[in-house]
Order: C-alpha cells, then sequence, then structure tokens
C-alpha cells in the first residue's frame, strides 16, 4: 500500500511549493490513471514514490518503506518507466542478463511475450532502436521485472496508432494479482479502458480520486442532441450532438468512461 | 535489511562495466594516441635539433627520447586519472541515466562502489595499460625501422615512488597526495553537475590557496610532513564521506550547476 502523508515538496531552487499538505492512499492490486494539467505534479509525484526525489516535509510511505533512501529492497519491487529514458547500446538479450538479476520474479517468459505482442524481433542493439521501438523494450521490462508497484510516465507518448493497442494489450493481459500500476498521462484515451481508478491532480490538491466502477454507477457518458440535455453536468459539442457527461438514472444501463470529458467536468468544478 | 550484499554488488559491477565498457576503450585508445603523439614530439624535437635522424639514431639518444617520453606521460597519465575521478559521474548527469543509476535495485553503497571500482580499472588502463600498449607500438615501430629497441615501461613506473628506492616520507606524501587528489576529485565528480574539470579546479585552487595560507604559519620546518600527511589523510577521509553523503541525497531533479 502507498500512503502519502502531509507531503510538501518543492524543487531546488524554486519558489512555491508544488506540494503543500498533499494527502494520498493508494490501494494494491489496482490500476489507477493520474491525471492532471501540465505543471500540477504528475510526474513529481512519480518521482517522489519511486524516491527520485526527496519531500521536503511529510512522509511517503511505499509497502512499509521510505521511498527516498532507495533501500535495494524496495527498489526490487519497483519499475519506472519514465518519460525520458535511456538505453545503453549493447544487445537486447545483454541487457536483459545484466538487469534480469536484480529482480526476484523476474519473467523471461513474459519479456518473450511482451517482446512478441509489440512485434519486437531478433536480438536488436539497444542503442539502434527508434525511441518508440525503445519504449516497447522498456516497457516490456517494466512487465518482465514482475514489481509489485509499476509507475508509468506518458507511456503512450511517442507510440505509433498500432502499438497503442499492444500496449494496452501487453498491460491487460500482465497486470496480475498483487500488483498496482500508475499511470501518469495526458493520452487519456489510450488508457482509459485499463483503469481502475481514477486521480485527478490539481495544484497541491487531488480533485477527484475515484474507482472507475464508481463513476461509472454514478454518471453516463454518451451523446445527446441539442434538446435532450436534462441532468446534464457537462457537455461538449460535436459533429454528432453534444458529448455529455450526466448524472446516471437509476434504471439508465451503465456506460463506458469518457476520461477526457470526466477530466474537463472536473478540472471546471463541475464534478466533485 | 542488507546495505551491503555481496552477490548484488556483483551484478552491479557487471552492469557499470558492460554498460560503460565502450567510454573506457575509447578513452583508452585516445591515451594511446596521447602517449605515441609524445613518442612522436620528442623523436622530432631530437630530429629538429640536429641530432641524427631515426634510421642513424644511436642508444644514447633513443634513451633521452625514452626518458623524456616518459617524463611527459606519467604528467599526462596523472592527469588523465584527475580528469577521469572528475567526470566519473557525468554520464549520470542527465535526467535520463540518473533514473536508471538511481531506480537500479541495489543499494546506494553498492552502486557508488561500483562506480569506483570502474573508476580505478578506468584509470589504471587509460594511465598505465595504454602506456604499456604505445610503448610496445613504439618499440615494435623502432625495431622495423632497425633503430635500436629499449621499452619504456620500466622508466615509466621508476618514476612513481617506492619504498625500495625512496625516503618513506616522500613515498606516503607522494601516495596521501594522490588519494586526497582522488577523493577531491570525486567528490567534485557528484557535487558538480555541469563542467567538471574546470569547477574542480578553480574550486581545489582556492582550497589550496586557503590551506597554503592557513598552514604556512603553523608549520615548523620539523613538524611540517607529518602534519601534512595527517592532514592528506583526514582530507581524504572527509572527501570521501562527503562524495558518498552526497551521491545518497541524489535526487533526479537538481540546481542547474550543483547536485543540492
Amino acid at each position: 500500500m502507498i500512503k502519502v502523508n502531509n507531503l510538501t515538496f518543492s524543487y531546488p531552487g524554486q519558489h512555491g511549493l508544488l506540494f503543500d499538505g498533499f494527502n494520498l492512499t493508494l490501494q494494491e492490486n489496482r490500476v489507477y490513471g493520474l491525471l492532471g494539467k501540465n505543471g500540477t505534479g504528475k510526474s513529481t509525484l512519480l518521482y517522489l514514490l519511486s524516491g527520485l526525489l526527496r519531500p521536503k516535509g511529510g512522509t511517503v510511505d511505499v509497502d512499509g518503506f521510505t521511498p527516498h533512501l532507495r533501500k535495494a529492497e524496495m527498489l526490487q519491487e519497483l519499475f519506472i518507466v519514465p518519460e525520458e529514458y535511456d538505453l545503453p547500446a549493447v544487445p537486447l538479450s545483454k541487457y536483459v542478463k545484466l538487469t534480469a538479476p536484480f529482480y526476484p520474479r523476474f519473467s523471461h517468459e513474459v519479456l518473450k511475450t511482451c517482446l512478441a505482442e509489440f512485434e519486437m524481433e531478433g536480438n536488436p542493439n539497444l542503442g539502434r532502436l527508434s525511441m518508440g521501438q525503445k519504449k516497447k523494450v522498456y516497457m516490456s521490462l517494466a512487465m518482465a521485472a514482475g514489481t509489485k508497484l509499476l509507475l508509468m510516465d506518458e507511456p503512450t507518448n511517442g507510440l505509433d496508432i498500432p502499438s497503442k493497442s499492444q500496449f494496452r494489450k501487453v498491460v491487460a493481459q500482465q497486470m496480475g494479482e498483487g500488483r498496482t500500476l500508475i499511470i501518469s498521462t495526458h493520452q487519456v484515451h489510450d488508457v482509459e479502458t485499463l483503469l481502475d481508478h481514477v486521480l485527478i491532480l490539481n495544484q497541491r490538491e487531488l480533485l477527484l480520486d475515484s474507482s472507475v466502477d464508481d463513476l461509472t454507477s454514478r454518471y453516463s457518458f454518451g451523446i445527446r442532441m441539442p434538446g435532450d440535455m436534462d441532468g446534464v453536468l457537462y457537455a461538449e459539442p460535436s459533429l454528432q450532438g453534444n458529448i455529455t457527461m450526466a448524472l446516471r438514472k437509476a434504471d439508465e444501463p451503465e456506460s463506458l468512461l469518457n476520461l477526457e470529458l470526466l477530466f474537463n467536468a472536473v478540472t471546471k468544478g463541475l464534478v466533485k | 535489511m542488507k546495505r551491503f550484499d555481496l552477490r548484488r554488488f556483483k551484478n552491479v559491477i557487471a552492469y557499470d562495466f558492460t554498460t560503460g565498457l565502450q567510454p573506457m576503450l575509447w578513452f583508452s585508445l585516445g591515451m594511446v594516441i596521447v602517449y605515441l603523439l609524445l613518442f612522436g614530439l620528442f623523436h622530432n624535437m631530437h630530429d629538429a635539433m640536429g641530432a641524427a635522424t631515426p634510421p642513424e639514431m644511436n642508444e644514447f639518444l633513443m634513451k633521452a627520447i625514452i626518458h623524456e617520453t616518459t617524463t611527459a606521460a606519467i604528467y599526462a597519465a596523472y592527469l588523465f586519472v584527475l580528469g577521469a575521478s572528475c567526470t566519473i559521474f557525468r554520464g549520470a548527469q542527465r535526467k535520463a541515466p540518473r533514473t536508471v543509476l538511481l531506480t537500479l535495485p541495489a543499494s546506494n553503497a553498492e552502486k557508488f562502489l561500483s562506480r569506483w571500482v570502474y573508476l580505478v580499472v578506468f584509470s589504471l588502463l587509460g594511465s598505465i595499460g595504454a602506456f604499456v600498449v604505445a610503448d610496445l607500438l613504439h618499440a615494435g615501430w623502432m625495431a622495423v625501422t632497425g633503430n635500436p629497441t629499449i621499452l619504456a615501461t620500466r622508466y615509466f613506473f621508476d618514476l612513481i615512488p617506492n619504498l625500495e628506492r625512496d625516503r618513506t616520507y616522500d613515498v606516503i606524501s607522494y601516495y596521501a597526495l594522490m588519494l586526497t587528489l582522488h577523493s577531491f576529485c570525486l567528490m567534485c565528480s557528484v557535487l558538480f553537475k555541469k563542467y567538471h574539470l574546470v569547477a574542480t579546479f578553480v574550486v581545489g585552487l582556492l582550497l589550496l590557496t586557503v590551506l597554503n595560507h592557513l598552514l604556512r604559519r603553523l608549520l615548523t620546518p620539523e613538524s611540517k610532513e607529518p602534519v601534512l600527511i595527517g592532514l592528506m589523510a583526514v582530507c581524504t577521509v572527509v572527501f570521501s564521506a562527503l562524495a558518498y553523503r552526497l551521491f545518497c541525497r541524489w535526487q533526479v531533479v537538481t540546481r542547474k550547476f550543483v547536485n543540492l
């Protein structure tokens, strides 16, 4: 379990706090979507959870560990796929051989499956891969590492259209029991079918912390004509009519979550 | 919870050496070229001074060239070792490689020590290993061109103080100074984010000026040597401890020029 308590943080040399008295609790076995406007601290939060940044005040607890102390026992249960990353110019098999011993549950079988899903074949030299290909390798390694906590910062940036669906398939297949995934992204449509829980971050506070089940039971998402806007909380015009988010009626079937609409409604203060 | 696990440490060593093999080989190759250029320079200088041209070169002239080259080479080797110490963490100053380094599942002690081992091997390879290779190449070329063949490596090692030949204080002072400089450069490598060589040189110069100013008043000719050796030992420990402490506190985003 992850517990962030009264967190205070600002970047070195920067005036003003990015987080001030921030609290958050995350449960195991879930896929969290971390959303927020630019500069609201999504990546920062991931860095704080993975020990890459040190809080100024408050506590961060990841399964009983203080992340910024970077204990090996904590790091072997955590894998972060950052937005910017580096892979050395060595053949993939060599890199796997170097990395795998660090993770007690590393699975070569999972790695093989993920790479095959991403259509990455052979034993390429990592230094010669494109950014998108590197990302696929990195995400395959992340999945194969078998860590309890997996953090992904903008995982679909740089992926082409088929790769985005491959990514969803890989995550859906490999997110087994005991694993928690936190995806920070702006590409909401790329991940909305994967999520169990939505977190919307605004400067210094959490605007929304709700499960997808809860959201789809409370709200309905669909397209309505301008004359049929009863109970609509938020709408955006489209060529087909208005895309709407409304309070769900008791007899109404549940609809698929429209994350973009939800995000806009929440950040405009229309939904809490 | 183990702060230092030997099996994990071996894994970090394997990781550092495999991912760092290319720069190590390139820099060592660069040093081979530097040493060969030094050989070439002193050959050329003796030719320019009107001495015998290489085919008629006698053994005496050859020894002079070897001697001058090794003297210059040992300074180049020192500069290389200090430069390597200053820049050993340069590769981890960008966000991406730093993220990989900091999240690698090993303790800070294992990662730091592994880098240090890498640095020692890197330094030995680039300073001594590269000189031996350059010397062999030079000797081979001399042999092919029918000149006297004298290996310079023995002279190179003679320039490094040792207890069999030199005064004990001199030897201890020499190694104490080397360790102090090495630990200072290592600390600067962890502290500075950019311009490592310049920043290390400037801070080192300032520190030396201050120390010189303070010590000149305090030291007598009798107390000079033991006090200086003691001071260097203390500095080595302090710089190394600071380097490790700073490394443990590294974050992925820090100030522009220093990792604070």
